[in-house]
């Protein structure tokens, strides 16, 4: 039961904290958090931050410093253009394999 | 004190580091700098017992979010190759350097063939081994009856009517090349059995 659903989460995991960033600029402990309020996503907070640092590698995501009145600065990171293409890219695949995959359940032809 | 010294959070971090320690140095630090950043942004120095256990627990266990997902990444070379510097590996240095005198040739050759057989060593390691010098300190033996010769001076003394007349020839082969060749022939043996020896399951496998 578990297994399924870690499988199939592992391979959109990083493309879920893209599109979050994607929609505007957040630090890692906002990300952090979000992502694992989302039932569906069911990770640990951690886990955020491996795949931070390969977007980041990547090229996906760039950082900034933001000075922060509540503590230390904090690290933003923000969507480049390379990132928002491979989500772009990634959005089309997610559609057509979920509406095959339905299509599948459902028992009817698409 | 910061958050950061609280003993929980010292043994979580702890196993961070055992957990990412495969990873490439600059994603290992990237990793801790952005946990830290979140423990201190989560927790308060005046900070429960409860609170920071609560938090490391939402955290997750490292070992699980490390794994690597859908990316093929650069993934963990092993520290550690597939065999270290074991019996077969003493044999082969063994052979190859005195295996000559044991069976002449084949004796050497039979270090070759362990050399080869083992997986202590990268190929450029064997390849050296091999190379750096054919027939192990057997290869004195061949200096001597060939090099040497060749490369000495030989007088010859003549008698005739005015005198004795020493005439001396220079060798056949220059200094320029008789002073490496003789390097290689004397030092090679010796430096390639300690170097095989020391770096035997260092180097990633092959």
């Amino acid at each position: 039961m578990a297994t399924l659903t870690t499988q199939l989460r592992r391979g959109v995991l990083e493309y879920c904290v893209l599109a979050l960033v994607a929609k505007e600029d957040r630090y890692g402990f906002d990300i952090a958090k979000t992502l694992s309020a989302m039932t569906p996503m069911a990770v640990s907070e951690g886990t955020v931050y491996p795949l931070l640092s390969r977007l980041r590698k990547d090229g996906a995501v760039e950082t900034r410093w933001v000075e922060s009145d509540a503590g230390p600065p904090r690290k933003y990171y923000a969507i480049t253009t390379h990132g928002r293409r491979a989500l772009a890219d990634f959005a089309e695949e997610w559609a057509t394999f979920r509406d095959g995959v339905d299509a599948l359940l459902e028992g009817g032809a698409p | 004190m910061t958050v950061l010294d609280h003993p929980a959070i010292r043994d979580y971090l702890r196993r961070l580091d055992a957990a990412t320690a495969a990873l490439p140095p600059d994603e290992r630090a990237e990793i801790r700098e952005g946990i830290s950043a979140h423990l201190a942004e989560a927790l308060s120095p005046t900070a429960t017992d409860v609170e920071v256990r609560n938090t490391v627990a939402a955290l997750g266990d490292p070992y699980e979010f490390v794994a690597q997902p859908a990316h093929p990444a650069p993934a963990a070379v092993p520290a550690q190759p597939a065999s270290g510097r074991g019996a077969l590996e003493i044999a082969a240095v063994v052979l190859l350097l005195i295996g000559a005198f044991i069976v002449p040739l084949v004796g050497w050759v039979a270090g070759v063939v362990l050399l080869w057989t083992s997986k202590a060593w990268t190929r450029g390691q064997k390849v050296l081994g091999t190379l750096v010098v054919p027939g192990g300190l057997g290869a004195w033996f061949v200096a001597f009856l060939v090099a040497v010769p060749l490369g000495a001076q030989s007088c010859m003394t003549s008698v005739s009517g005015d005198g004795t007349l020493t005439v001396c020839e220079e060798g056949g082969l220059p200094w320029w090349v008789l002073v490496p060749l003789a390097v290689y022939i004397f030092v090679g043996p010796i430096f390639t059995a300690v170097y095989l020896l020391r770096t035997a399951g260092r180097a990633p496998a092959r």
